[in-house]
């Protein structure tokens, strides 16, 4: 959380996911290395770190997909959410490394530009099975390269919530890129139909969790479905205090929080990447995303200053006990009297 | 940034910028450290051993070998090495076939050499040093200083008799197979054939090395041959599209010397399958 351009604001939590995270790095490659010499040795040191590099990238990439639908259906995969911003980044720089041991291997040292080479030597651009399965590869490692170029909060407020995140929704694309460039590329030779089932498995796994983290969250907001004036949110007592209830009214959740005796809606949509405020808790007397920890003020929905980040507030009734919520939203960051209980 | 406040929860609640995370987290935190662990040894245990397997090509990286010859143009380049005679007195003949440095073929290095110091019909004996390739007793030489690699020793007059190739005409045939390039598909890169190395084989070729049919028998024997035109001349630029595909191949084999070529029209002789 940060009011201007900073490098990256180290703590003790992401240092220590960095540090398990390329430890994993290291071992896997480590590892992935000791195997080959010890079952094959004839195996080149290129073809050696190019596969170790490819492997490790898509295993890291489908570890980033199911962090997302995780995080929905188990609340405790959110320690690994908070910095998986890292997580991308490493798997960009282990994606990139594939690439260019690629480029420098199959397209160097030639008779044209290897960038060229890339995109002429295979010229089955026509055919599905020939088909040039480095290019595909290509352009995935141009997305990545964008989403991981643009990672940082920077380029978050410079281009905007809605566009960075439409953005990083690309990671689908090249996710759909990188199995292409798998199934075209080197299954073609390895033949194996177990290798085709874990590649398959992968794809059902990542698909699978989406489908479901997204059909839950549908039912969570059919059940708190409503279309139209004050809306019945519960009693104080179904609301835990520090916590939120969410309501889904009109297409929009609007998160209605219970602390220190009093009531206060504010949206479901965080500023910052669009996490769900409802799943997060009232701390330092700020309401906290449980994505990254970014904080606003239940009454104003302001973030704190020296913060700029600002929600819209809703009003709140309470009649026979039964608390309503306006679907009217308040303007972004306008005060909003809370609702006492009586 | 705030004073931390301590709240009582029943639910454990994660907060990446604090200094630490609630027991509840880190203890689930560990178990999937521990199936990331169990995982990341399956995968790759997994992969590995369900690689295609890698020839036994070897490509002499850092060792240089200096061979003594008859350097040859037709009907690819080579320096011709002989090491004794057979039962009827005939030399018995390994023929290396010559590339350059990187993607590219010998021909015009070959061609330099030649133009260089060769006389009307005289053939050159050479000293050659560069880096061996070889698989299955067939063997390549990488011409890694270039046209410093080689360094003529003496001209044969009238050697174009002694050089002159002993060639059998085994008649034509039409062979499945892929077309690879040699000097990958012998050693230098593993796998040396197939789609993942297609942009490669096509790179090399483009660049003069010598296409090569690479065909296997029912029995799982191999055997290679150099494609040339109809005439003997290079095909390269034309092969390009076949390269790294299984394709079929008409023509007409010749052995030369220690080597079979084939002899085909690049236009109509392949299919693809």
């Amino acid at each position: 959380m940060s009011a201007s351009y900073q490098g990256v604001l180290w703590n003790r939590q992401k240092r220590i996911y960095d540090f398990v995270l390329w430890s994993f790095i290291a071992v896997y490659i480590a590892l992935f290395a000791f195997l080959n010499y010890r079952f094959d040795p004839r195996i080149t040191p290129e073809t050696l770190f190019i596969r170790a590099t490819g492997t490790l990238a898509l295993l890291m990439l489908h570890v980033i997909l199911s962090i997302g639908p995780l995080a929905r259906i188990d609340k405790r995969f959110l320690i690994l959410l908070y910095n998986r911003r890292h997580l991308g980044v490493s798997m960009f720089l282990v994606a990139g490394t594939h690439g260019v041991f690629n480029l420098a291997q199959f397209h160097s040292m030639g008779n044209v530009n290897p960038f060229v080479s890339l995109f002429s030597s295979n010229m089955h651009y026509t055919s599905f099975i020939n088909f040039p399965f480095q290019v595909l590869g290509f352009f995935a490692l141009l997305i990545l390269f964008m989403m991981a170029a643009t990672s940082h909060d920077f380029w978050l407020n410079t281009l905007t919530p809605r566009l960075w995140k439409s953005l990083h929704m690309l990671v689908y694309v090249a996710y759909a890129l990188v199995i292409m460039h798998v199934v075209l590329g080197v299954l073609q030779l390895e033949h194996e139909p177990t290798l085709f089932g874990v590649l398959l498995f992968g794809l059902t796994w990542v698909s699978g969790l989406h489908l479901y983290a997204g059909w839950l969250e549908g039912k969570r907001d059919r059940e708190a479905s409503h279309t139209e004036g004050w809306v019945a949110v519960g009693t104080s007592d179904d609301i835990e205090d520090s916590r939120a209830k969410i309501v889904f009214v009109g297409g929009e959740r609007i998160a209605v929080f219970r602390y220190n005796g009093k009531l206060s809606a504010v949206s479901n949509v965080c500023k910052h990447q669009n996490g769900p405020l409802g799943e997060g808790k009232i701390v330092d007397g700020c309401i906290t995303c449980p994505w990254h920890g970014y904080q606003y003020r239940p009454e104003d929905g302001c973030a704190p200053p020296p913060f700029k980040e600002k929600v819209s507030t809703f009003k709140l009734k309470m009649v026979n006990g039964i608390i309503y919520v306006s679907p009217k939203p308040n303007a972004e960051g306008q005060f909003e009297e809370p609702l006492v209980i009586g | 940034m705030i004073m931390r406040e301590r709240t009582r929860q029943s639910k454990p609640f994660y907060i990446g910028w604090m200094p630490k995370a609630e027991p509840e987290y880190r203890s689930f935190v560990r178990l999937v450290i521990f199936a990331l662990v169990v995982v990341i040894i399956f995968v790759s245990v997994f992969l590995v051993t369900n690689q295609h397997g890698f020839s036994s090509g070897v490509f002499e990286r850092s060792n240089f070998t200096e061979l003594e010859g008859m350097l040859i143009q037709k009907p690819f380049p080579a320096i011709k090495t002989f090491y004794g005679k057979d039962i009827y007195g005939n030399p018995l003949v390994k023929t290396i076939p010559l590339v350059n440095k990187g993607k590219f073929g010998a021909d015009s290095l070959v061609a330099q050499m030649m133009a260089a110091h060769r006389t009307a019909g005289d053939t050159l004996w050479v000293n050659i040093k560069g880096r061996l390739i070889y698989n299955r007793g067939v063997a390549l030489m990488e011409l890694t200083a270039q046209d410093a690699a080689m360094h003529m020793m003496k001209a044969l007059p009238d050697g174009q008799k002694f050089a002159a190739p002993m060639v059998t005409d085994l008649g034509t045939a039409t062979l499945q197979g892929q077309i690879v390039d040699p000097k990958c598909y012998l050693g230098v890169m593993k796998p040396g054939e197939g789609k993942p190395h297609s942009d490669c084989a096509i790179r090399c070729i483009a660049g003069g090395i010598p296409p090569m049919l690479r065909i296997i028998n029912k029995d799982g024997e191999e055997n290679l041959l150099i494609l040339r035109g109809e005439q003997g001349e290079t095909i390269n630029r034309q092969v390009l599209k076949f390269v790294g595909q299984p394709v079929t191949v008409s023509g007409k084999i010749e052995q030369v010397d220690d080597w079979l070529v084939m002899k085909i029209n690049p236009l109509t002789s392949i299919e693809t399958e």
